[in-house]
């Protein structure tokens, strides 16, 4: 799991409450708005995003494959299979290919492409504990299962290593023999580690017990302090969003596609539509700049 | 605690019989005794909330108030337990969470934990660590940060099973002093469970040693060894520190309070004398012509790419027949070197060569029959029901002749046929590793490879072991140990090396080895280092070397 | 446990049903956030019920563990890419703890493996899919034909298809609108061979170590009395 190695800077100071509502309201715009225009605006801002995280240019490397095959099938199949729509723009094998069917399979993937693209930002920034945090303060006792469970995630990986070897000396391998024979060793292996750490957990939970683990209420140490300065991100983004919203349930920022394409124009509203959910989606980089600004300043 | 008696759902006999005891605040209690004897058990009756499940006869009191009356809160925040597994006490992944754990449950303010944490981590010196995740700390560590996570619920008595079992001899008598400050400077009741007792004595107001479920003795150390020789109890002399035995049988009229506790001490006893000069055993060269078995060429291991070295140009040769050890502290690499001389881990440059061939080259079933490897971890190694079921199958892969004879006396040799019919689990820690030991050594491999075989063995099995692997090695079978329970190695290997930095610092006889350490060695040495008599190792080597008691 | 477990039944069902039947109704844009919400729907009164429960400490270091055990059960299995321990681990729990924990169980268990291999939009579809897969053993535990070898078999080669098909679901609700036969089909014939290994590893696994399991867990509940079995 990420740790916290770049703690203390930039984006990580923010409150995880804050940063949620930040990945909330960008999740929605993502889903919300189907103007080819916004979303491509927003797929820019959130890959600027990523950006400006340490190990953020890494990262999406990783996704890079996955994001580019599945907006290529999707651009590329949707108008081959699906006929719906006026504007025709050619035939293929006796079935017409639409325009609407062309620019749907753009904002379908776009908009895929804006949440892959939130999420890998939001593993950097939002890492296990902060959002273990925010869950404990919904669903304490699930969060703490959770945390829990990740916890022996390590300590698990470091007994199967111990029993392979144990086993590979009284002659079985996951790495010879044939899928069957190797998949039955690989599950006798598991099968150790079952009981193994089934007894083991038991003193775990003594443990837990032993400092008073389910004895009345819990409270929990809050690393985290809501600042002012948190107030103010949160009233920023409150008030982006609303905007955004409104506009979008009054249809700006939307295009009509099926049955027929609508305009694509935008009106003076749209752009502060835009604008707005612009600066909701680019809040991290304004967190960041912020910083660079104030470092240069006292510098 | 009186007149307590104690028996499990299934088990025949009653673990704990008739056990009195009373614990005054503030005392410092060592409670001894084989595997099996019941201490595990009589301490988590003392900590209500662990009280296993069975039949308890007899009043368990704190405060003179039975335990049941006592709201379980206050017992909780006012009896702090740690026990023998470093890991599997680790609840949270991230320090922080884990220390505060136990405040959180007893629902303080966030104020409290503040307060309680900075004042706690600053009296322990372990600021760093709190950052850090409980996977990547030492074992060392990991039991620092369990003491650490009890301590801040300020209990009145910490009681603790086995806490430096896992630990190397600096870093279990880091864990010791820790409690012997507490208990001075906080006034803190201590009641601990050892096997390893040699420091502890000085430490302890009081002695107490169990046997099947009784309490054998039970008084202020000095008291206690006096008793023992006079009762002429010898079984369990192996649990007196070395140096006290010497004393108990050289010294003409031994005086109870003169007993020498400390190292100090005894070197007084025996009187400074600078003359004696180390005479060192020299290798007989005969065993030295004796062809390489095992050996390590240039070995380097890292786990991760661009993750430091484990091993770094590691050279190693065990030759046949040879008992060799390998000694170093947690996280010196002991483990990985055996693993890359089993071919567990790829080296990244190096070679490991397995009787003149190169290891990775072989196929697995060339050395299948011949490499026995017992881990850190006995239970890795039950896959069955019952621990008979287990050598029973593990005799049909080996295909293995007159099984039945061999296990009864492999059972019989460990003693430890009445759990054969048991679940390898139902056993107390020593107990299972012996069932896996006698689980290997079925299969007469030729070369036997053991990873840390003392952990948690009362002396007595502790000898036993030893003995049993001097006569395997006796009958040809090499042995190749990687431990830090120097007392063991320097009384039964041949050989050994110590590992420090990925690299074998220094290798040779015991004596070679371990003469003139200040910690890697026995308190033993360390007390007869300069002195009139001549320097050992162990309490057998001095039994052999020493001139007769009446010159002292 | 009989009329939780009905209802438990009757909640997923129908929730199911109600997200299927809203995203080809609705005639509302964005499927995907709704198809989302809805997920969290159905999943938020299992735990609700989780958080409610009078859970003791061993029950849920138990849970913890087997769903870590499910999450990294893969490692042994680097060499061999299409066989799927992690759905015949989660069976089991719910054979043998019940409907509820089953469901923890699975659930747990796709969040904890994604926060190794990265959360994406498919968590919450990966949890409601293996989250239902432990709780459906859970509910069918005590019907005769579950009991049975075969019963058990089937019952994990179903599920190994159920399985991929739902996840496909999140790439079609994507662009629902533009959803015609030729693209459904498309999707799920190329996702046939996965499932079908699926399938078959979940048989082997329930064929080949389903006895010796059930014997383990039920050992740790004998044992520390816990989660009784209902
Ligand atoms: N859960 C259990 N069920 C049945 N018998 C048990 C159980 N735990 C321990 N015993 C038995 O009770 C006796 C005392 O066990 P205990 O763990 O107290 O010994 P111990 O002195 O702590 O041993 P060690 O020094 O190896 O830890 C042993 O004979 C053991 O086999
Ligand atoms: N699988 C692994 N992945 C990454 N690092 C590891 C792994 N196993 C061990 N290490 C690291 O390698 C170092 C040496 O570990 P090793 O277990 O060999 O030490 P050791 O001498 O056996 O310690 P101990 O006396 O506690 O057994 C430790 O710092 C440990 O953190
Ligand atoms: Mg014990
Ligand atoms: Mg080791």
């Amino acid at each position: 799991m990420k740790g916290d190695n770049q703690m203390g800077n930039g984006i990580h100071t923010i409150h995880p409450f804050v940063l949620f509502f930040y990945y909330l309201c960008a999740g929605f715009f993502a889903m919300f708005f189907n103007h080819p225009l916004f979303l491509f605006a927003g797929c820019l801002a959130l890959i600027a995003v990523n950006l400006t995280h340490v190990g953020g240019s890494r990262a999406m490397k990783q996704w890079t494959r996955l994001m580019i095959s599945m907006t290529v099938l999707i651009v590329m199949i949707n108008p081959f299979l699906n006929s719906g729509g006026s504007h025709i723009l050619f035939y293929f094998r006796g079935k017409q290919v639409t325009l609407e069917a062309t620019l749907y399979g753009v904002v379908t993937s776009m908009s895929l492409l804006i949440i892959l693209l939130l999420f890998i930002s939001l593993n950097i920034v939002l890492n296990g504990n902060k959002l273990l945090y925010i869950f404990s303060r919904i669903l304490p006792k699930t969060a703490f299962l959770i945390m829990l469970s990740i916890r022996f995630v390590p300590l698990l990986k470091a007994r199967l290593i111990e029993i392979q070897d144990v086993q590979r000396m009284k002659g079985m391998s996951t790495k010879q023999g044939t899928v069957r024979q190797r998949a039955k060793n690989g599950m006798a292996i598991i099968q150790i580690l079952l009981a193994w750490s089934l007894e083991e957990a038991i003193e775990t939970a003594d443990s837990m017990k032993a400092r008073g683990y389910g004895s009345g209420k819990r409270t929990t140490y809050i690393p985290y302090r809501m600042t002012p300065t948190d107030w103010k991100w949160l009233a920023y983004l409150a008030m982006a969003f609303t905007i955004s919203l409104l506009g979008g349930l009054l249809g700006y920022g939307k295009i009509v596609i099926y049955p027929m394409l609508g305009t694509l124009h935008l009106y003076p509203l749209d752009w502060v539509v835009l604008g707005s959910s612009m600066a909701m989606c680019v809040f991290p980089i304004v967190v960041e700049g912020r910083e660079q600004l104030k470092w240069n300043y006292s510098a | 605690m009186k007149d307590v008696s104690f028996s499990f759902p299934e088990a025949e006999e009653k673990a704990l019989q008739h056990v009195n005891v009373t614990i005054h605040t503030g005392e410092f209690v060592v409670i001894g005794g084989a595997s099996g004897s019941g201490k595990s058990t009589l301490l988590k009756l003392l900590k209500k909330e662990l009280a296993p499940a069975g039949t308890l006869e007899g009043t368990i009191t704190y405060k003179g108030k039975p335990v049941d009356d006592w709201e379980p809160r206050t017992l909780i925040e006012q009896i702090g337990y740690v026990s023998q597994d470093p890991d599997n006490q680790i609840v949270m992944n991230e320090v922080m969470q884990e220390i505060v754990f136990g405040l959180e449950n007893l629902g303080y303010s966030n104020f409290e934990m503040r307060k309680r944490v900075a004042e706690m981590v600053h009296f322990f010196g372990v600021e760093d660590l709190l950052r850090a995740k409980p996977s990547e700390l030492s074992g060392g560590q990991k039991q620092l940060l369990n003491l650490l996570a009890v301590l801040l619920m300020k209990p009145r008595v910490l009681v603790l099973d086995e806490p430096t079992s896992q630990l190397d001899p600096v870093a279990a008598k880091e864990l010791l002093l820790m409690l012997e400050r507490l208990n001075n400077e906080t006034g803190m009741t201590i009641i601990i469970v050892e096997h390893r007792l040699e420091e502890l004595y000085a430490m302890a107001d009081r002695v107490l040693f169990m046997e099947h479920g009784r309490l054998l003795v039970n008084g202020p150390s000095r008291q206690i060894i006096e008793q023992l020789y006079r009762d002429g109890v010898t079984h369990l002399y192996p649990y007196l520190p070395a140096f006290v035995r010497l004393y108990m049988e050289f010294e003409p009229d031994p005086q109870r309070s003169a007993i020498p506790l400390t190292v100090k001490a005894c070197k007084q006893w025996i009187g400074m004398d600078e003359q004696v000069p180390i005479d060192l055993v020299k290798v007989d060269l005969a065993k030295e012509h004796r062809h390489v078995l095992l050996e390590m060429k240039d070995v380097h291991v890292q786990y991760k790419k661009n993750s430091p070295f484990i091993l770094k140009n590691f050279h190693l040769q065990v030759r046949k027949g040879e008992f060799f050890a390998l000694v170093g502290g947690n996280g010196s690499g002991k483990t990985t070197a055996l693993r890359a001389s089993l071919g567990s881990i790829r080296p990244q440059r190096g070679k490991v060569i397995w009787e003149g061939r190169e290891l990775r080259k072989m196929k697995d079933d060339e050395w299948l029959g011949q490499i026995a490897y017992l881990p850190q971890n006995p239970r890795t190694f039950f896959v069955q029901q019952t621990i008979k079921d287990e050598l029973r199958s593990i005799g049909e892969r080996f295909n293995v002749q007159e099984v039945e004879a061999k296990m009864d006396k492999y059972l019989q040799a460990f003693g430890i046929s009445h759990l054969q019919d048991r679940h390898p689990y139902d056993c107390s820690g020593g107990e299972v590793q012996k069932a896996a030991l006698a689980c290997l050594l079925l299969s007469e491999p030729s070369m036997l490879f053991i990873d840390e075989p003392t952990k948690g063995m009362d002396p007595l099995s502790k000898q036993h072991l030893g003995e049993l692997l001097s006569n395997l090695q006796q009958q040809g079978l090499t042995i190749f140990m990687v431990t830090h329970d120097i007392g063991f190695a320097a009384q039964y290997a041949e050989r050994c090396a110590m590992m420090f930095d990925g690299e074998i610092a220094a290798s040779g006889t015991p004596d070679e080895l371990f003469k003139g350490n200040y910690f890697y060695t026995t308190a033993i040495n360390r007390a007869t280092r300069e002195t009139r008599q001549a320097e050992v190792l162990t309490y057998e080597e001095a039994i052999e070397t020493w001139r007769v008691p009446t010159t002292i | 446990m009989a009329r939780s477990n009905n209802y438990l039944a009757i909640v997923s069902v129908v929730l199911l049903i109600l997200l299927v039947a809203s995203i080809v109704v609705f005639h509302y844009k964005a499927y995907l956030l709704l198809s989302l919400f809805m997920i969290a729907c159905i999943m938020v009164p299992f735990f609700i019920r989780f958080e409610w429960r009078e859970v003791a400490g061993r029950e849920i270091v138990l849970l913890a563990m087997l769903a870590a055990i499910a999450a990294v059960s893969r490692v042994p299995f680097a060499g061999l890419p299409s066989v799927q321990p992690t759905s015949f681990i989660i069976i089991m729990a719910g054979l043998v703890f019940g409907a509820e924990s089953g469901f923890i169980v699975g659930a747990v268990a796709a969040i904890v493996s994604n926060f190794f291999l990265g959360q994406g939009p498919w968590t919450p579809w990966q949890m409601y899919a293996w989250g239902m897969m432990g709780m459906s053993a859970g509910l069918l535990r005590n019907l005769w034909w579950m009991k049975t070898l075969w019963g058990k078999s089937i019952f994990g080669f179903v599920w190994g298809y159920v399985f991929g098909w739902f996840m496909n679901l999140w790439i079609i609700v994507g662009n629902i609108e533009a959803l015609s036969w030729e693209y459904f089909i498309g999707i799920y014939v190329s996702s046939i061979y996965f499932d079908l290994a699926h399938a078959l590893s979940n048989v082997f696994f329930l064929v080949v170590f389903g006895a010796s399991w059930i014997k383990i867990l039920q050992r740790v509940q004998r044992k520390y009395g816990l989660l009784s079995t209902a």
